[in-house]
């Protein structure tokens, strides 16, 4: 008995063999799943609908048109985004679109437009104020929405400030489309800063002396520019306050000199001061106006960039001969060379994650632009062009770069994405365009 | 003796049944996983439709060069073709020698009967039995030559349908192609449902439809890395999807989201056929969407 028990406890020899059997033919009789590759997508970049708003009142209208051209434009200088032409739009932005089930998605959707904005906007005694709201066109679903009230004359910052949202709800990074780069150009005999939007079509001029006036860096909180400027004949640092308009001299000791860019906290600026014919790079304490050596050797050591983390620094030197993209630890760690495109590199800038160097280096007679890892490794080349690419910078998001194109005497300023994507035009018909940067947020 | 092997016997059996199950748990526990994993390999087939490249557009400026990938593009797709255009060629020539043979076998044919009618009456003249077994074996000799022509205009026809079939599929060169017939490899049942024309077109227009959907801000991505994300999706009887399960993702969320969107947007997705459904009310279809970084000037 207790053996038997013993037994029946155990599986029967014939019931284990054909589970056994059974589950060694079970996959043959299972039922296989077509899986089908689709190899290339019909667009490289998302299609948005962007319709005039709805006017609510009489002074909403022209507004309303305006908005909505300004976040077309947007949206399309980010390359993210491709707008549906207008003309193909099958119905406009009423009342009822901003009732339940006010849209109809599926006309939006025949025509091809992954996601809509739909907005209105009324104005009186020159204020202004818009509702803007994102919908993905395939689940109806609304995405963002937004009210913005301003001064009617800035319709444009309300319309910036919903393509950045645009861009964060599809990329997790808010747009950079209210940001600006400030520039020199060559006007009259001399040379001054400018200021252009992204549009490329708002240019603003910054100086005016008629002196030469060469390489605007931003400060961080981006209402103050460091520049050089020969209006006093000898070459010394000025600094523009935006917000109190002042124009103050910053610093006069030593040679030539060229600002870098502000350290992160704003409060102090490297730069490249040439002494007796050495350049060497300094960071300048503008409370105090103390000055400390940062790169010092017998080589000429110049355009400084600190990382986002002010930990490094990295800066042309032509120490083996050759000017070369060199990066330092600060304060006083090894100082390693990172650029091996070409023979002669320069103009280092540091990505606003600080995970990349973007720099122009010369090969076969002409520049171009690299990015880098700051240890030297990954080399990219990201333009390709046959003239020469030159003082490249990053926009504040580190998804673009702008940098200047010069061929025989011409020269145009172009954006491209950092993955060599997209390269356009910012602006052209200026003389001479040299040391674009680009301003932080603000 | 007896007492002794009964008792030899039971401990022989009991031991012998211990054994027996540990050795088939122990048989399980290997044979199980591999069980699996075979499973898991076998219910996957692809399918890859015909393989199209996108035009892509001229560099925006005329003083911007080209990158050596345009040039190989380019050549490739001039390479592709010079494929289609040899094989027009081929079988033009192909048809061309079909029209010859009918010709002659016309020619053969009537003249064959002429000759056989001047025989006749010249038997008839000379009645010799001579002649008329002469003639006999030459008619015989005409007769094996028309049927040596009939086949080879057989073979030349079967020729044409078949370069005419891979033409319709895309012709040879299409990627995928090899894939697919190793993962077909031993499912000469599936292989066959695959074939026929009505599921073919159904996968043909389900590929078209969420392909014409997709779209992947590339400004995003990084120009170096394939992506690929696997997905099942669930189509109703009324082509709505019902329910998607990313299997494999990229990794880059932004790539998964385009497939995902793409997805909803091409939903209803065309209504599946019967003999893909099986009877059921819905149907279960898998994706692999890929992304090769392209042409760096491209845009």
């Amino acid at each position: 008995m207790k053996d038997r028990g013993r037994v029946r406890a155990l599986p029967s020899v014939p019931t284990v063999l054909f589970v056994f059997l059974f589950t060694l033919l079970f996959p043959a009789m299972s039922r296989g799943i077509i899986y089908i590759d689709i190899n290339s997508p019909s667009g490289i970049r998302i299609p948005i609908a962007v319709p005039e708003l709805y006017a609510e009142n009489e002074a909403g209208q022209g507004l309303n048109r305006k908005i909505a051209e300004v976040i077309a434009t947007d949206l399309k200088i980010s390359n993210i985004f491709s707008v549906v032409n207008p003309g193909a739009y099958l119905e406009r932005i009423t009342e009822l679109s901003f009732e339940a089930a006010g849209i109809s998605f599926s006309d939006w959707k025949m025509i091809g437009a992954d996601s809509l904005v739909v907005g209105r906007v009324s104005a009186n005694d020159d204020k202004l104020f818009a509702e803007l709201r994102l919908y993905d066109v395939s689940t109806g679903k609304m995405l963002t929405g937004k009210r913005y009230s301003g001064p009617s004359l800035r319709y444009d910052m309300i319309a910036h400030k919903f393509a950045n949202e645009i861009l964060y709800q599809y990329t997790g990074v808010y747009g950079v489309f209210d940001t600006e780069v400030a520039f020199a150009a060559k006007k009259g005999k001399g040379k001054e800063i400018f200021i252009v939007d992204l549009s490329g079509e708002k240019v603003r001029q910054v100086t005016g002396n008629g002196s030469i006036n060469m390489f605007p860096r931003w400060s961080p909180d981006g209402y103050k520019i460091a520049y050089l400027s020969y209006r006093k004949k000898n070459p010394y640092v000025f600094l523009r306050n935006f917000l109190s308009g002042s124009d103050r001299l910053l610093f006069r000791y030593g040679g030539f000199k060229s600002p870098g860019s502000f350290s992160p906290d704003g409060s102090s600026l490297f730069l490249s001061i040439s002494v007796k014919g050495n350049a060497d790079i300094f960071k300048f304490f503008l409370e105090d106006e103390k000055l400390t050596k940062v790169v010092s050797n017998h080589s000429i050591d110049v355009s400084p960039s600190v990382a986002p983390g002010e930990d490094k620094i990295a800066f042309v030197s032509d120490r083996t001969g050759y000017p070369q993209i060199y990066v330092k630890e600060l304060p006083r760690g090894p100082e390693r060379r990172v650029s091996f495109a070409g023979y002669y590199s320069t103009s280092p800038t540091w990505s606003p994650a600080g995970d990349r160097i973007a720099f122009a280096s010369m090969n076969e007679g002409k520049f171009s632009i690299y990015t880098v890892k700051p240890d030297g490794s990954d080399l990219r080349q990201i333009v390709f062009a046959d003239g020469s690419c030159e003082d490249p910078s990053f926009s504040p998001d580190g998804r673009y770069i702008v940098y200047i194109y010069r061929k025989s005497g011409y020269s145009e300023m172009r954006i491209v994405n950092v993955t060599g994507f997209g390269d356009r035009l910012l602006l052209k018909g200026m003389e001479d365009m040299s040391s674009p940067s680009w301003s932080p947020r603000r | 003796m007896i007492n002794v092997s009964v008792f030899a016997g039971e401990v022989l059996q009991k031991d012998f049944r211990k054994m027996l199950t540990v050795s088939l748990v122990f048989h399980l526990l290997i044979f199980l996983p591999l069980f699996v994993v075979s499973m898991k390999r076998s219910t996957i087939i692809i399918y890859s439709p015909v393989y199209t490249v996108d035009l892509v557009e001229a560099p925006s400026k005329k003083k911007r060069a080209g990158s050596g990938a345009t040039a190989a593009k380019r050549s490739e797709a001039t390479k592709k073709k010079a494929k289609t255009q040899q094989r027009k060629k081929e079988m033009e020539a192909l048809q061309k020698k079909l029209a010859t043979l009918q010709k002659r076998k016309v020619m053969d044919e009537q003249r064959a009967m002429a000759e056989l009618q001047a025989r006749v009456e010249a038997l008839r003249a000379k009645k010799s039995k001579e002649i008329l077994d002469e003639r006999v074996k030459k008619i015989e000799e005409n007769l094996k030559e028309r049927e040596k022509t009939e086949k080879l205009i057989e073979d030349i026809q079967k020729k044409i349908a078949a370069l005419k079939v891979s033409r319709d599929s895309g012709g040879k060169e299409a990627p995928g192609g090899e894939r697919e017939k190793k993962a077909w490899g031993g499912m000469s049942g599936r292989e066959t449902l695959l074939m026929s024309p009505e599921v073919k077109a159904y996968l043909n227009a389900l590929d078209e439809t969420v392909r014409s959907a997709w779209s992947v801000p590339r400004a995003l991505l990084d120009n170096r890395e394939d992506l690929m994300v696997q997905l099942k999706i669930t189509i109703e009887e009324d082509g709505g999807v019902s329910s998607i399960i990313v299997e494999r993702p990229s990794g880059k969320r932004l790539f998964d989201e385009s497939v995902l969107r793409a997805i909803n947007k091409a939903a209803p997705l065309p209504v599946p056929p019967e003999p893909l459904r099986e009877g059921k009310d819905y149907y279960d279809v898998g994706f692999r969407f890929h992304y090769f970084p392209g042409n760096r000037n491209e845009g």
